[in-house]
């Protein structure tokens, strides 16, 4: 591996590899920004792109497109409270809350430098450790994607503000609304109430949208009207100092590692490793009550996580031919175009041309953070636009978003109906996070529990118990991260009662 | 995962026990477990059969099965949230809202779904420019050259960039 290493390098440093690489970034970020225009949107359009370049010039431009899409949702997540990109959810917990302190340029800026470090991070990683890191995401099938999946749940319920039973209510209600449409193992169709739009299912990004962004705006408006018509702060707010950044980087080092563990397993994804690092930055904070009000920390982690994954998520593709959500389907269709097969034989054929592409992704982050850091003063002048226009064009922008994700009217209503229960839920105090997982990791945890009973053959829990390790550790594992969570959420609550009777 | 132990809401009925009050979160409660046990009863007839072959499934997990399970549990947290909700202290936020706040966002919705109803008929651009128009206004922006300005070429703005540079299909304008 290491001659490869060698002969591969020196490959990616060319002038139209830079170029290509620096056009995907801000394309990526462009696109990333805009709600409703997915990242794998842009791939698609793009990738005919690379058709007609040198290999090692059009696949590093879409991965540096995907690097900046990431990082570009986080953006409007920041700013108006509308998670540009699935990756971009747990940004809206704490980016909006610093927004309105007149901090949104430094969140942005802690945005982009953990998404810098992470992606940079874990890219260096998987360049040194792709062969360990393919022997160990090999060993992960239905059965262990399964249990990692019911440990993230529950996890990132039990980290969720508020009561730790109104958050599991909320992850059943999301389960529900992810099961509606067909069935991830036969299609048959559920609860669709012969409604034909539902057939497909509850759409994802309109849901998001409207769950996030429009329950901001109905807040925003239920103030008397000088607040709407009032001025903007007028600057556009407090920058990054690098004593932030340092207080903040064991949390992302934490995330940098959470992301790159879960992008080496097929099928978890950005949006997995965001709230899983995330709700590990809420636990292991001293002040763990921050969070969700406007805690820096709070957009470190989830944005070093989510770009942290990028590398990795490469991994079962170039050694297995595995792709593990849709963007490596399409980075596949790439490789293909390309004449690159992704397999094991791939190393031993055009393992050069592969590592140069490796060195590549790194070099892309430095172009990365340029570029991005330079953009950064451009979206941070929105703030300084008065309320009276700006909650006109979120809503503009999060309708846009919504039906230009699939083109249909429907979509409007269901970011309609969302926007209503995502008003309704945060006056009832309910987190929405747990409900979000739920929607889109139900339909992976059941066509993963239905593959492990395929596989079982009947004798499931022998089957898991005894021949899948992992997964048996992992789901013994479960009950016990429940339960010191709960212990340490319950001694906090004592240490607070008891702040508030000393100062009674 | 935090109780958040706020004081009482104003509204705590008098005399009601230190450690257990009604509440709004006992009737969240109350209609979560509702909708569970009406979620169950509608499982047969709101998942469709699966295909057989030779009367057997040709997947291993009945499609009714998972959504029993995520009912199951959705009775059962709601039970054991209505158990818990007299020990939970939160204010009801709802009651923080006055008239004029609930006008406001009555008046969004109503723009929201008016929207989503004219878009196919009147079309991206004129749809977007009466809703920005309308809620620019509402919201109390009285620079009126502004508002025709925003309210005008962002639309427009967003249609031919949509449409011309990423491809994305959005209503055409109706009279064409």
């Amino acid at each position: 591996m290491w001659d490869l290493f060698v002969a591969g390098a020196p490959l990616a440093f060319r002038i139209d590899t830079f170029v290509m690489m620096s056009v995907g970034v801000l394309l990526g970020i462009l696109v990333g920004a805009l709600p409703g225009f997915t990242t794998t949107m842009a791939l698609a359009i793009l990738l005919p792109l690379s058709f007609f370049v040198d290999p090692l010039v059009g696949i590093p431009f879409l991965l540096a497109v995907t690097k900046g899409g990431i990082f570009g949702g986080s953006i409007p997540a920041i700013l108006v409270s509308i998670p540009g990109t699935g990756a971009s959810i747990a940004t809206t917990f704490d980016g909006p809350a610093l927004t309105k302190k007149g901090q949104s340029r430094k969140a942005m800026e802690m945005a982009l430098f953990a998404s810098a470090f992470g992606d940079t991070a874990s890219s260096i990683l998987t360049l040194f450790l792709i062969g360990p890191i393919a022997l160990i995401a090999v060993k992960f099938g239905p059965p262990e994607l399964a249990a990692i999946i019911l440990l993230s749940l529950v996890v990132i319920t039990a980290s969720a503000s508020g009561v730790f039973i109104k958050g599991l209510a909320m992850l059943a209600l999301g389960l529900f609304f992810g099961l509606v449409g067909q069935d991830p193992l036969g299609g048959v169709a559920r609860f669709t109430f012969d409604f034909f739009p539902l057939r497909s299912g509850i759409p994802l990004l309109p849901m998001l949208i409207g769950v996030f962004a429009l329950p901001e705006v109905f807040e925003a408006v239920e103030r008397k009207g000088v607040a709407l018509i009032s001025k903007a702060p007028g600057r556009e707010g407090e920058r990054l100092s690098f004593a932030e950044f340092r207080r903040c980087f064991r949390t992302i080092l934490r995330s940098t590692g959470i992301g790159a563990v879960i992008g080496a397993i097929p099928g978890m994804g950005q949006v997995i490793a965001a709230m899983v690092g995330y709700s590990a930055a809420k636990n292991a904070s001293k002040h763990p009550e921050t969070f969700g009000k406007g805690e820096i920390e709070g957009i470190a982690a989830p944005e070093a996580a989510n770009n942290a994954v990028n590398a990795p998520t490469l991994v079962p593709l170039l050694t297995l031919g595995i792709p593990g959500d849709n963007l490596t389907a399409i980075l596949l269709g790439a490789f293909v175009a390309n004449g690159l097969r992704p397999g094991p034989e791939l190393f031993k054929d055009q393992g050069d041309l592969v590592f140069g592409i490796l060195v590549a992704m790194v070099v892309a982050n430095l172009l990365f953070l340029v570029i991005g850091y330079l953009t950064i003063p451009l979206f941070a002048r929105v703030v300084t636009i008065r309320k009276s226009l700006l909650l006109p064009l979120t809503v503009l922008f999060a309708l846009t978003g919504a039906y230009a994700y699939e083109s249909n009217e429907f979509d409007l209503f269901i970011l309609v109906f969302f926007g209503i229960f995502g008003y309704a839920a945060k006056k009832l105090r309910f987190d929405l996070s747990p409900m979000v997982m739920g929607f889109i990791l139900g339909p992976v945890f059941e066509y993963a529990l239905g593959q492990t009973l395929s596989m079982s053959q009947g004798g499931f829990l022998g089957f898991v118990f005894i021949e899948r390790p992992i997964t048996s550790a992992v789901l013994a594992a479960t009950p016990v991260v429940t339960y010191l969570l709960w212990r340490r959420a319950a001694k906090l609550r004592r240490e607070q009662a008891a702040r508030r009777e000393a100062l009674r | 995962m935090n109780e958040s132990e706020t004081p009482p809401p104003a509204a705590a009925p008098a005399g009601a026990s230190r450690g257990w009050t009604w509440n709004f979160n006992h009737a969240t409660a109350f209609v979560l477990i509702l909708l569970a046990l009406a979620l169950l009863g509608a499982v047969p007839y709101q998942v469709a059969e699966p295909q057989r072959l030779f009367g057997r499934a040709l997947t291993a997990l009945d499609p009714a099965l998972y959504p029993r399970l995520v009912f199951g549990v959705l009775l059962v947290v709601a039970i054991g949230y209505f158990a818990a909700s007299g020990r939970i202290r939160e204010p009801n936020l709802f009651r923080t809202v006055d008239a004029r706040g609930y006008f406001n966002v009555g008046v969004t919705l109503v723009c929201l779904l008016a929207y989503a109803f004219a878009l196919p008929h009147l079309g991206f651009v004129v749809s977007g420019i009466a809703l920005m128009l309308v809620l620019t206004v509402f919201y109390g922006n009285r620079n009126h050259l502004l508002t025709a300005a925003v309210g005008v070429l962002v639309p427009l703005a967003i249609y031919y960039g949509a449409t011309r540079l990423l491809g994305v299909s959005l209503p055409e304008l109706p009279f064409r």
